[in-house]
């Protein structure tokens, strides 16, 4: 039967195949049934349900007890999103959230990922995890087809944040996650967060920023096109790809997802930690009005944190986390501080932060006033 | 001045082009006079905006009583239809068209609308220009917002204001609805004015102010104002700088913008 799955997966592997040719070791499918087993029945196991971005799951700071088993799922959703008020993207998503959830163990834990690919979903997806080690990430054990599942498990060995995406093969991988399909994972060490002398440092809160670039087509009216599906967008998105200007750079999946009524929360002496991903293009968190006291850039905690910064790198492909404690009240910005990507293309989050105003950090000595041009400001000039 | 050099460049390419027709001075060109909804005179309660002091505080400017003229201000925003006329005269700058009929012109600038009200008023004979930040309120009659914070945001804590004036922006204009709608959509307000406070904010002639008020708060001492930005009036006010065609992309990092820009017209 020739329906429009095999169409497209046809259509898939036709695009691939100049590729498949240079890379085809490196995308073998494999299996780890011949290698010799270890037993981790002693371990306990915990089942932790994932919550929607920018929120995280509730999570130990520091590990009370030793290392575990720690069980998660994840349901590939291919759905239509909105982007902008006037921009679709027919995405492809980890349960349904651009970025995916957040996951959060601790280093020696084991992070048991259970991968379904519901029968009504069109394509083939798995999951490379950037913090997990040997084939592809996990990659080329969990390529799941419609109506299949896949069971990874991983040990979590180095502490920091890391980003984990799809890579199906091909040009599969740069389609699949710029369509949404990347998320966060942290590692914490057993004993927690640590500043630059190495004391314990804690959060209160915890946001999780995942930015994403999209790719949207205008059509001959110039307005965005809208497709039936992801297989109907491929040829049309692929050429605003190639192109490597995206028509829209955003947090959380949409323009405003993160601003208005959906604006971030926090109080006055709060330590909040931002983390923040981007799986496949640069970023610069900057934070309108305050600072990182604490920034593990390359998001790697045995490295020490900077601080004091005023804007922070996210290289593609990689998550980095930052430690701020609000000081003064007020309504903050949270930017990728490429300004034009910030305020056109909408990668803008708002913070707004209650408490008292402490007029020894900032004053406005004389408010915007007339001045006598005759006689003030000439001494500013050299 | 404008439209005469035009038409002194216009008419030699027209005797090129046809040849044999010879140019005869045309009859003065008409446009339908806009259908415009009549407010009586009256009295207004009305706050002036922009940014006022007591002492070091931002507080809200005191809500004056004035006497107001009868106004007659257009029922509809002016269309794209409307606008192509003017830009086809020459005497307005191109803006946008979506081509369809019966929708409001969109993405203009302060100097666009005021543009547009000379050449309308030149073609009618009568004086029409934008309204001020007061005539647009009265005319939005229930859809107009002028309320002023709550004591515990005009405190001695600039912080609360802050957040106060963000929430209620927020709660205000609800979600960005960027599609362009047939005029109508929004129906039309107790005084029969249409579309008003739907998701095209409409520029005012008002400048941006600056002030001070006396100890008790009841009046204005000191006033300053800079017409770089104006009054736009809608789902909440905002002030655009004057060049600004899109203010989606016109606001600073932790505002609300307006979903459009448009306009209507007063006649004096």
């Amino acid at each position: 039967m020739f329906t429009r799955r095999t169409a497209l997966l046809g259509a898939a592997l036709i695009a691939a195949a100049p590729f498949v040719v240079k890379s085809v070791k490196a995308e073998e499918v494999m299996d780890t049934s011949g290698a010799a087993p270890v037993d981790l029945s002693s371990l306990p196991r915990r089942k932790v349900k994932l919550a929607r971005p920018p929120f995280v799951h509730p999570h130990e700071q520091v590990a009370t007890e030793g290392p575990a088993i720690i069980e998660f799922e994840l349901k590939i959703i291919e759905k239509e999103m909105q982007v902008d008020e006037d921009a679709w993207v027919q995405a492809m998503t980890f349960n349904g959230s651009v970025p995916g959830p957040m996951m959060v163990v601790h280093e020696g834990d084991y992070v048991e990922l259970t991968l379904f690919n519901p029968p009504e979903n069109m394509m083939q997806h798995n999951i490379d995890f950037h913090a997990a080690t040997g084939a592809l990430g996990g990659g080329s054990l969990t390529l799941v087809n419609p109506g299949e599942k896949a069971v990874l498990r991983f040990k979590a060995t180095r502490p920091g944040v890391f980003v984990y995406h799809c890579a199906p093969g091909g040009p599969m991988i740069p389609w699949h996650v710029v369509s949404g399909m990347s998320g966060a994972i942290m590692v914490l060490p057993r004993d927690g967060l640590k500043d630059h002398l190495g004391n314990p440092v804690s959060y209160d809160r915890i946001y999780y920023i995942g930015e994403n670039d999209f790719y949207i087509p205008r059509g001959p009216d110039g307005a965005y096109m809208r497709f039936a599906d992801a297989g109907e967008s491929y040829a049309d998105t692929l050429e605003v790809m190639n192109r490597l200007i995206p028509s829209h750079v955003v947090f959380n999946g949409r323009v405003g997802a993160l601003t208005g009524d959906r604006a971030l929360e926090a109080q006055q002496g709060e330590a909040v930690l931002f983390v923040h991903s981007q799986a496949n293009r640069d970023s610069r968190p900057h934070l309108i009005g305050g600072h990182g006291d604490l920034v593990w850039e390359s998001g790697k905690f045995n490295n020490l944190p900077e601080r004091d910064l005023e804007t922070w790198f996210i290289r593609g492909g990689s998550a980095g986390a930052a430690l701020y404690t609000f000081l003064q009240p007020g309504v903050y910005a949270y930017v990728n501080h490429n300004l034009i990507e910030a305020v056109n293309l909408g990668a803008t989050a708002h913070v707004i932060v209650g408490g008292d105003w402490n007029n020894d950090l900032m004053e406005q000595v004389v408010a915007p006033s007339e001045y006598d041009v005759l006689h003030e400001g000439r001494t500013a000039l050299p | 001045m404008k439209r005469s050099l035009a038409f002194g460049l216009l008419a030699p390419v027209v005797l090129l082009v046809t040849g044999t027709i010879l140019y005869t001075p045309q009859p003065e060109p008409t446009v339908a006079l806009p259908e415009t909804v009549h407010i009586a005179a009256g009295r207004q309660a009305y706050r002036p905006p922009g940014e006022f002091r007591q002492g070091t505080r931002i507080v809200d400017a005191p809500v004056g009583q004035m006497d107001v003229a009868a106004l007659d201000i257009m029922k509809h925003h002016v269309s794209q239809a409307d606008y192509a006329r003017c830009v086809a005269a020459d005497a307005c700058a191109p803006a946008p068209s979506n081509g369809v009929s019966g929708v409001a012109q969109t993405f203009v600038n302060h100097a666009d609308a005021t543009a547009y009200a000379r050449w309308l008023s030149d073609q009618t004979g009568e004086v029409w220009r934008l309204p001020t930040d007061a005539e647009w309120l009265r005319a939005a009659a229930e859809r107009g917002f002028d309320e002023g914070f709550a004591e515990e945001a005009s405190g001695s804590d600039p912080s609360r204001r802050w957040i106060a004036s963000y929430r209620r922006e927020v709660a205000l204009r609800g979600e960005a609805d960027l599609a362009l709608h047939p005029m109508g959509h929004f129906g039309v307000n107790a005084l029969g004015i249409a579309d008003i406070s739907g998701n095209i904010w409409e520029w005012t002639e008002t400048c941006f102010q600056n002030g001070t008020l006396t100890a008790d708060g009841s009046s204005i001492t000191a006033q300053s104002t800079y017409c770089g930005v104006r009054a736009v009036q809608g789902k909440h006010r905002a002030f655009v700088i004057d060049f600004i065609r899109d203010a989606r992309s016109g606001g600073c990092a932790a505002g609300v913008p307006p979903d459009y820009l448009g306009f209507r017209l007063v006649r004096d």
